[in-house]
């Protein structure tokens, strides 16, 4: 399994909490909700398309609407190993990050 | 979220987003894009929702651009795999294709670099727009004259009478030969002009040393070329020095050197004498042409205007005179309508003279209008044939693969992509032609400058508009080649492409390669029979019976510097067995002869008639094997002979309406006559022809030699072991003349370079017209190969069901026979009228006879046989085991 890099789990991460309605504008939306900050698409994309190859994520192509000028909505959901590539990032957050750590970092 | 589009997006920043991101992904995101544009414009305002539409679409512009070059690499490297496979797949028909293309291109190129030379001629002078000649056109009872000569006082009169006439020069143009010297060296001179002081300001020669203005302002100077200059005096400065011109036994001051003209130019000259002193220069006979007028004339004037000032201008000028010297008024005689006489003046512009085949002037080198129109034309028909063949060579290919088009699109090509695909395929290859064209160009030019006998440089092709030709052919080619398959073949929906190749049985293109084969045959035989006629016309100057033998006659030039050595030396050179005949002369056929008036006693005045005229001796007419038709020919025996007896031609005796022309008496208008001396006609040679068969034979008349008129003296050989003869000559030449250069010619080579502009034009016109038929082949080949190919399982079957080999190559081949046949039928009415047009230059015509229609066609129908016939044979052979499985 691979492992991901930042932009890459937070839009994992944004996909797995969107559910069934994970496309571009709700996912950049949800990010830059919770972290405050996000990426243009052209970043978002190619990280949509690359969890997509990597098997995390799969996408579904609604049908075109109007008021996005007729074009499709690219709609994604994660997979189970997606899932699992979540959970090992998380692991490997909290290997990182013990409560000693943390104390010791917020003091420097 | 999902409410209708209320709200525009900034125009501009839209369509930018529209252009870059146009597939796939993009068009989510653009999608994307639309709609958070869409909920910011509900909460935040149209106004702040379209700033940051902007901006945002500002901001991925970037990305989306390296993602569309990325992805267009992608595919450009596919398709360019996939085009080099294919060409690989196919190397032949590679070959044919960029090789015909290529050979059409080149083609075009060099005839297109001759074309351009020879349209350049004299244009470095400057102000060469307002330089003129002034030629005659003049009318008698001998006929229409159009000269490039004119009278001596012409220039000078022109100049007192008009202000339009910023400027005049005359110029002698006889290029003489002439033996020079200067210190120790001494040289044979051929390229020696005389010209008026004024030549060297009217025209935009570059000096070296000396004063443009005042180089030949006094008798006795001369101006000399770089070349020449250094030959005679090495590399420093001459002004100044001496020259000798041996043959005259003057000296002159060198008073100018320029640089080396062009070679553009219709004047070629190595030594630039003063004209003024010479008695050419100061002659006032308005009848005697014997020199080149040029006039600048004022910015503004317009030519035509001036040129019609000139009738009233020559009567004002030349009527005192004609009325002096016949008692007649110049209004009673000339122009008296449009047959009677005529004395008239016209201007030819200086850039024109080099092709202005219209006005007699026999300069060396002399270019040709119709013959360059020729030229232009088999240009044209070869780069048409190779642009059709190439057309449809890459239609055959590109109809195989409507396969790889139904998978393409499958696999989510858009239309233009594949047109794209198709069009830059189609570029490669005609590109390639060109790069290959090119290095061609490079080979060949040297080779291609010697035929024409013209200074052509590769450079060239990098001036004027031939970087534009060249790349609008390749694009041209390129385009219309591929557009078929582009828009034709990606228009169809994929199931019908990947079911099988009925794209290329399709009626419309069938019909469409049968026309383009047809053009192309019916172009090639055109071509061929061009050449044929050319060749025949070639026949005929080179074996019409010329009335005159001119085989194995050695012609001396300068033989007058054997002075009076002469018959020694003839005496010594018919001691030998291998010299049957010596003659002397003052010019031969095939060179210039003068043309003067004469009178018949008891005529009036206005009865004169301008004859050509020349000094022979009385050897003349054994030497050439001249008949007479009626008297005798000039004897030794007779001493009147020597002074008071001529000899015409039938021709003259024709015009001067003489039944029995043998002991009528002209007005003696040479030597030492007095007025009232006659001399008689003793003889009438049968007419021969002295000039070229573009030319009928004039009047012409034979005065007895005298030692001030001899130029030439001509030796009889036997054939065999001529250069022993030769030597000889030379050797006897040496003793007599004490150690002179020796030059001498041959007279059938004198005469035969008289046609050399047609002998060339004939070549050139061979060579093209061979590579037309041979790129029209190719074609052929590549395209029988091709239906070939198409139709395997048909000639499986038919050989299963019992046809045998030779009825499959003849299934196969003839529906191109047939084509050809009707290609041929169709192009022999132009193919006539154009020959006809063009055999309209010359008095005497090669005939065309049906023959050669019909040989034409063999040829035709015979090349094109066997570039079929052996690509269906092979076809044909083939076991059905292996045709069957073909497909």
């Amino acid at each position: 399994m691979k492992d991901l890099n930042l932009t890459e789990e937070m839009v994992l991460w944004a996909v797995w909490r969107l559910k069934d309605n994970a496309y571009g504008v709700t996912i950049r939306d949800h990010i830059v909700r919770k972290t405050g900050r996000c990426c243009p698409y052209g970043t978002l994309y190619s990280a949509l398309a690359k969890l997509e190859k990597l098997g995390y994520a799969r996408k579904t192509v609604a049908d075109p609407s109007p008021w996005r000028g007729g074009r499709s909505r690219n709609y994604y959901r994660i997979t189970p190993t997606g899932v699992a590539a979540l959970k090992a990032a998380l692991e490997l957050k909290t290997a990182l990050w013990t409560k000693d750590s943390v104390l010791a970092l917020e003091k420097s | 979220m999902d409410s209708p589009a209320s709200f525009r997006p900034p125009r501009l920043a839209e369509r930018l987003l529209e252009a870059t991101a146009n597939d796939g992904e993009s068009s989510a995101i653009a999608g994307d894009i639309a709609e958070e544009f869409q909920r910011r414009a509900a909460e935040e305002g149209a106004g702040k929702a379209r700033r940051w539409y902007r901006l945002f679409v500002l901001q991925s512009l970037p990305s989306f651009l390296r993602h569309f070059v990325s992805w267009s690499l992608t595919m450009l490297k596919n398709y360019l795999t996939i085009a080099l496979r294919l060409m690989n797949r196919h190397p032949a028909f590679t070959f044919i294709n960029i090789a015909g293309l290529a050979a059409g291109m080149a083609c075009a190129v060099l005839i297109g670099l001759f074309v351009v030379h020879e349209r350049s001629f004299d244009r470095f002078h400057e102000k060469a727009d307002r330089i003129f000649r002034v030629y005659a056109d003049t009318r008698d009872d001998g006929g229409m004259f159009r000269v490039a000569w004119t009278a001596p006082p012409l220039a000078g009169a022109l100049r007192e009478d008009f202000p339009e006439v910023e400027a005049a020069a005359r110029l002698s143009p006889w290029p003489r030969e002439w033996l020079l010297a200067a210190g120790d060296k001494s040289l044979i001179e051929k390229d020696i002009l005389f010209a008026d002081a004024s030549f060297f300001s009217m025209f935009s020669y570059v000096f070296l040393y000396g004063d443009r203005e005042t180089a030949l302002e006094s008798p006795g100077t001369v101006v000399l070329t770089r070349t020449v200059a250094e030959r005679f005096f090495g590399t420093g400065d001459p002004v100044g020095r001496t020259l000798t011109i041996r043959d005259l036994k003057r000296d002159y001051r060198v008073t100018g050197v320029i640089e080396d003209p062009p070679l553009n130019s219709h004047l070629r000259f190595g030594l630039m004498f003063s004209l003024i002193g010479t008695s050419q220069a100061a002659g006032t006979r308005w009848n005697n042409n014997s020199l080149f007028t040029y006039i600048r004339l004022r910015p503004g004037v317009s030519a035509g205007a001036f040129e019609e000032k000139l009738p009233a201008f020559t009567k004002r000028r030349y009527g005192p005179q004609f009325f002096a010297e016949t008692g007649k008024r110049y209004e009673d005689y000339f122009d008296q309508g449009a047959e009677g006489p005529h004395h008239g003046y016209r201007l030819e512009p200086l850039t024109g003279i080099h092709l202005n085949a219209r006005v007699t002037d026999t300069l060396s080198l002399k270019g040709s209008a119709s013959h360059l129109k020729l030229l232009a034309a088999v240009a044209f028909f070869v780069l048409f044939i190779a642009c059709i063949n190439f057309m449809n060579l890459s239609t055959a290919r590109f109809a195989h693969r409507s396969r790889e088009v139904g998978l393409r699109k499958v696999l989510g090509s858009r239309r233009g992509q594949l047109i794209a695909q198709f069009l830059g395929e189609s570029l490669l290859l005609s590109l390639t032609a060109l790069v290959l064209a090119l290095g061609v160009i490079s080979l060949v030019l040297p080779a291609f400058g010697r035929l024409a006998q013209r200074p052509l440089v590769f450079a060239d092709i990098f001036a004027g508009g031939f970087p534009a030709l060249l790349a609008g052919i390749a694009l041209f080619v390129g385009l219309a080649a591929g557009s078929y398959p582009a828009f034709f073949l990606s228009s169809f929906s994929p199931q019908a492409t990947i079911k099988g190749r009925f794209a290329v049985r399709g009626k419309g293109h069938a019909l469409l390669r049968r026309g383009l084969v047809l053009v192309q045959f019916a172009v090639s035989f055109a071509v061929i029979f061009g050449t044929g006629v050319i060749a025949r016309q070639m026949d005929l100057f080179n074996n019409r019976a010329l009335g005159f033998d001119r085989d194995h006659v050695i012609v001396i030039n300068r033989a007058n510097m054997l002075g009076a050595s002469a018959t020694a030396f003839e005496e010594d050179l018919l001691a030998r067995p291998e010299i049957l005949r010596v003659s002397r002369s003052e010019s031969l056929p095939g060179r210039h002869f003068d043309s003067t008036g004469h009178l018949l006693e008891g005529r009036p005045a206005t009865e004169e008639q301008t004859l050509m005229m020349t000094y022979v001796d009385e050897r003349f007419a054994g030497l050439l094997g001249l008949p007479l038709a009626a008297g005798r020919f000039f004897s030794p025996e007779i001493p009147t002979d020597k002074t008071s007896a001529v000899v015409i031609n039938e021709k003259a005796a024709k015009v001067l309406g003489l039944s029995n022309p043998i002991g009528t008496r002209f007005h003696k208008t040479f030597g030492e006559a007095q007025p009232g001396e006659f001399v008689t006609v003793v003889g009438v040679l049968k007419d021969f022809h002295f000039d070229s068969l573009h030319r009928e034979i004039l009047p012409m008349i034979f005065r007895p030699l005298a030692p001030g008129n001899w130029r030439l003296t001509s030796v009889k050989v036997r054939g065999e072991r001529l250069s022993d003869t030769l030597a000889f000559i030379q050797k006897t030449w040496s003793t007599y003349t004490g150690g002179q250069p020796f030059t001498y010619s041959f007279l059938d080579q004198d005469f035969g370079a008289l046609y050399e502009s047609e002998r060339r034009a004939g070549r050139i016109f061979g060579i093209f017209s061979a590579l037309a038929v041979l790129v029209a082949c190719l074609g052929l080949y590549g395209l029988i190969s091709f239906s070939a190919e198409q139709r395997m399982m048909e000639i499986g079957i038919r050989k299963i069901l019992g046809a045998s080999t030779a009825s499959l190559t003849g299934l196969l081949s003839r529906e191109v026979l047939v084509l050809v046949g009707i290609a041929a039928a169709a192009a022999s009415a132009p193919a006539l009228f154009l020959a006809q047009a063009w055999l309209k230059s010359f008095a005497y015509r090669a005939s065309i006879s049906p023959l050669l229609f019909v040989s034409t066609a063999a040829v035709l129908l015979l090349i094109a046989f066997l570039s079929v016939a052996y690509r269906a044979a092979r076809t044909a052979a083939q076991s059905p085991v292996v045709t069957l499985r073909h497909e």
